[in-house]
């Protein structure tokens, strides 16, 4: 679909709709929208216009009650009664009630379920049903404040047939929760179409709400500035100055304190040898790699610099090719007359698996593959689609090398990916010394053993190499100006979407 | 140049808006640019400095601009001071209610003298009464005379806060503060008093007194000197006593829309003036420090959304991590300010970041800020995803 198209087309489906839609773009529309099995940004975003918690943000990100309306906390702290909302309708019209809270907890705790979301419970020992709108819940320690841990979306139970559920479960095809939007429809063009929801205890300013898939960067810059979209989720920096100047669009800092990086596979080989991730690290001059994306901060480790968790003191891998041989030659590989390295008659080769949707990824892979090849690496490159990356990098783990981001919330928790139990430790790392200090970061009750244990940590991954740390954008959102009222929350830009006007 | 950019103006232009361009420096160099040339070239490198910001470099360079960029620190500092006593106090109570405060720690003595910077002595008081029974003799005798409203030289933090007072009548720091400020069980605790000392140190108004005409207001927000009514931009932005951003921001863009049209009014100016508007981004520059100062107001009145509405439409995003001459260092104050004011320690530390190489002291700021990002976050369940 060329440009002119993709505008025409969406003046089109904006006239053909009865109410005018709040339509923002993402590069990669949600696989999967089912809270128990989210992944993605873009995926989380959507979740939060369609589902509730049983308790969420203010606009000063202090708890407040959501779906929950008071608690009392137990004397000993091991258990809290919830008094939920009363009156709260599911998007289907079925009541909201303390059923729905204990099958959601269980079903993200089963272990057939496999929720990636299923940390988010753990503390959790037991929930009860005390009558139709109360709930006990009881804990394995005591919890000072479990309303700040009570946030995960609530399901319907009724939609469900068990506790177990699978991530093809038809559920995430057709969502349903009390949030302030619900599904209307997918359409032929990717998009999906979101209306108010009219049972919600307060008036969305919005009426309707469009999620568009657009992976090109230029095209949602273009859709913006000609008023086919109004907002772009994540602006790069190539396009900030662009859409700084335009009259019709604001920029609102959203920077989820995230980051780029290129991930091993430690249980392939060679990739579990240390020498060699450090080579490649070496080898890859990333200021090249960026240099397509625009302007960022390069890392030396698995934060952001602002974080205070970032460990100033430690340097980057620089790029140096000779380091880079030098450390090859070390892990006993030799280059052949053509100039590519060899061990034992293998060449080092890797296959690179990245979004294909994401355009800023591939821009970035094909330099990659390019500045490897040069220095005498094998690289064959893999797109994946969303569902083949789930498949491949979270379900299978079949990857040599992964180029991809992520995102955090305010707590900057890294355990899930550095941990050897972590949940989304992709690369297999394992290292007592890290899982250890990420155990001091979690149960710390100074503020400053906590920085001082991550600061070990960013010291001794980086050592480790299990991934390369690329860098941080400078990242904004960018919305047209007839939206109003608008306050983004710094990680699930929704949260407070039903306060926003469109004019 | 704005004018391409915004001639499609939307929103109504309200009656009582005034940009004041034509009262202040940038009507006078479009119209005398032989003046500007004459007045810039008595001191070059300091008026490049002071227009890119670069406050350092200008103090360096000696004269005018050494004044100018000296007053510009100073009220940095003072920016700094306010938001420093506000995150100091809001960290320790953060603290005390997630963790405890720790046996024995000075942290509520610290916290007292943030109190103190904020002109809150009842504040104050209560701090000091928070001081656990196992702390140093010389840290209880210091509670004491916090909570007596009376803090004497006897004990070292105290002898620090009063050396620090003494800075602020004019004398010289009679003893020289540790940094930081105490460091007690591996635990690090940083001095909240050292920005308004530091704009103690730079105060010079009879030095800025001393300056007229061009000298005293290039590139300024305000006409300081030049004898014009005080009400310029930086007022026509207020919208009134509510909290109110998107009010904010539609009076910014009718002001843009009246910049652009001043601007298109000038095209018959001489050459040498409409090639130095559009070089220097004059009017950018006059209208990102306007926006700044408003900020600061917001901060002052108590509305930070409104303080952020206004930063936020001032920075120019495209170097949205850099002191630039259209970023004023002030401005990532505000922007700090006004997150720690509405819950976003997070996101106040990015903001900060900037400033990093303008003022060193600011590293103790982000330390603190960092332990109220922990505790913030100390019973929450974290969240990642790709993407």
């Amino acid at each position: 679909m060329n440009w002119h198209s993709v505008a025409v087309a969406s003046l089109l489906v904006a006239g053909a709709a009865t109410a005018k839609p709040f339509r923002y773009a993402e590069d990669q529309a949600p696989a999967i929208v089912n809270p128990l099995f989210t992944t993605t940004m873009s995926e989380a975003r959507l979740s939060e216009l369609l589902f509730e918690g049983l308790f969420t943000d203010d606009a000063d990100l202090s708890t407040t009650p959501a779906l929950a309306e008071r608690f009392e906390l137990a004397d000993d702290l091991m258990s809290v009664e919830l008094w939920l909302r009363k009156g709260v309708q599911f998007h289907d019209g079925h009541p909201f009630s303390a059923e729905d809270v204990v099958f959601t907890i269980e079903a993200m705790k089963s272990d057939q379920t496999l929720s990636t979301e299923a940390g988010r419970v753990r503390w959790i020992q037991q929930a009860e049903q005390l009558d139709s709108h109360r709930v006990r819940l009881s804990f394995a320690e005591p919890q000072p404040h479990p309303e700040d841990r009570l946030f995960f979306k609530i399901l319907p139970a009724h939609r469900f047939r068990s506790t177990t559920v699978k991530r093809t479960d038809p559920f995430r095809a057709n969502p349903i929760g009390t949030g302030p939007f619900m599904l209307e429809r997918y359409n032929e063009d990717g998009s999906i179409s979101l209306r108010r929801h009219e049972s919600y205890r307060k008036t969305a300013g919005i009426d309707a709400v469009s999620m568009r898939e657009v992976s090109d960067k230029k095209y949602q810059v273009g859709l913006l500035i000609y008023q086919s979209l109004e907002a772009l989720v994540r602006v790069l920096p190539r396009d900030i100055a662009l859409l700084d100047k335009d009259r019709n669009v604001e920029l609102y800092p959203y920077q989820t304190n995230s980051w780029w990086y290129l991930g091993f596979n430690l249980e392939r080989a060679p990739y579990g040898e240390p020498q060699v991730r450090q080579a490649i690290a070496q080898l890859v001059d990333v200021e090249g790699l960026l240099a397509p994306v625009g302007t960022g901060d390069l890392l030396s480790g698995p934060f952001v610099p602002s974080s205070p968790f970032y460990n100033h003191e430690v340097p980057r891998w620089e790029h140096n090719p000779e380091a880079g041989a030098a450390a090859l030659e070390a892990a006993g590989y030799q280059r052949t007359e053509e100039g590519a390295w060899e061990k034992g008659g293998q060449p080092l080769s890797l296959t690179i698996r990245a979004h294909k949707t994401v355009d800023s990824a591939q821009e970035v892979v094909i330099a990659l593959q390019s500045q490897l090849k040069a220095e005498g690496v094998q690289v064959r490159i893999d797109f994946l689609d969303e569902a083949a990356w789930k498949g491949a990098v979270w379900g299978d783990r079949d990857f040599d090398l992964i180029v991809s981001q992520w995102s955090f919330d305010r707590n900057e928790d890294i355990r899930e990916q550095f941990h050897s139990a972590g949940s989304r430790n992709f690369t297999g790392y394992r290292n007592e010394a890290v899982d250890a200090l990420l155990e001091t970061a979690r149960t710390a009750r100074d503020p400053q053993d906590k920085k001082r244990a991550l600061r070990d940590v960013h010291r001794i991954v980086r050592d480790d190499a299990p991934m390369v740390f690329l860098w941080t954008l400078d990242s904004y959102s960018a919305m047209g100006t007839s939206v109003r009222d608008v306050v983004i929350h710094p990680f699930y830009y929704f949260t407070w979407a039903a306060d926003w006007r469109l004019q | 140049m704005l004018l391409p950019l915004l001639l499609a103006c939307a929103d109504p232009v309200p009656e009582d808006l005034d940009t004041d361009l034509e009262r202040g420096w940038v009507a006078s160099i479009l119209r005398e640019p032989d003046q500007f040339s004459a007045t810039v070239d008595a001191n070059r490198d300091g008026w490049i400095a002071l227009h890119a910001n670069n406050l350092d470099a200008a103090i360096n360079a000696g004269g005018p601009p050494a004044v100018r960029a000296q007053h510009e620190l100073e009220q940095l500092y003072v920016a700094l001071s306010a938001m420093a006593s506000h995150a100091w106090q809001e960290a320790a109570e953060t603290w005390a209610a997630r963790a405890g405060i720790p046996a024995g720690s000075a942290l509520p003595l610290v916290a007292a003298f943030a109190a103190l910077e904020g002109g809150d002595k009842e504040a104050a008081r209560l701090w000091a009464e928070k001081l656990d029974e196992s702390a140093p003799p010389e840290h209880q005798q210091l509670a004491a005379e916090i909570a007596a409203g009376d803090i004497t030289d006897q004990t070292p933090l105290g002898a620090c806060y009063r050396s620090h007072l003494a800075v602020r009548q004019g004398d010289a720091m009679s003893t020289d503060c540790p940094s930081p400020l105490v460091e007690e069980d591996g635990r690090t605790l940083h001095d909240p008093m050292v920005f308004a000392t530091r704009a103690a140190q730079l105060r010079a108004p009879e030095a800025v007194a001393g300056l007229s005409g061009l000298e005293a207001t290039l590139f300024s927000a305000r006409w300081p000197g030049s004898g014009s009514p005080p009400v310029a931009l930086v007022d026509s932005f207020a919208t009134g006593e509510h909290d109110d951003p998107d009010g904010l921001r539609q009076r910014v863009r009718a002001a843009d829309a009246l910049l652009a049209r001043w601007e298109k009014q000038q095209r018959d100016a001489a050459p040498e003036g409409l090639s130095l508007l559009d070089e220097l981004k004059l009017i950018e520059g006059y209208r990102s420090r306007a926006l700044a100062e408003h900020g600061r107001q917001r901060l002052l009145a108590g509305q930070p959304r409104s303080a952020q509405a206004a930063a936020l439409m001032a920075l120019d995003a495209e170097a949205g991590r850099a002191v630039t001459a259209l970023n004023p260092p002030v401005l990532f104050v505000v922007l700090a300010d006004a997150d720690v004011r509405t819950g976003r320690s997070r996101e106040a530390l990015d903001m900060l970041a900037p400033l990093a190489d303008v003022t060193p002291e600011v590293s103790g700021l982000v330390e603190t800020l960092g332990d109220l990002v922990v505790l913030e976050g100390m019973t929450r369940l974290g969240d990642s995803k790709e993407n």
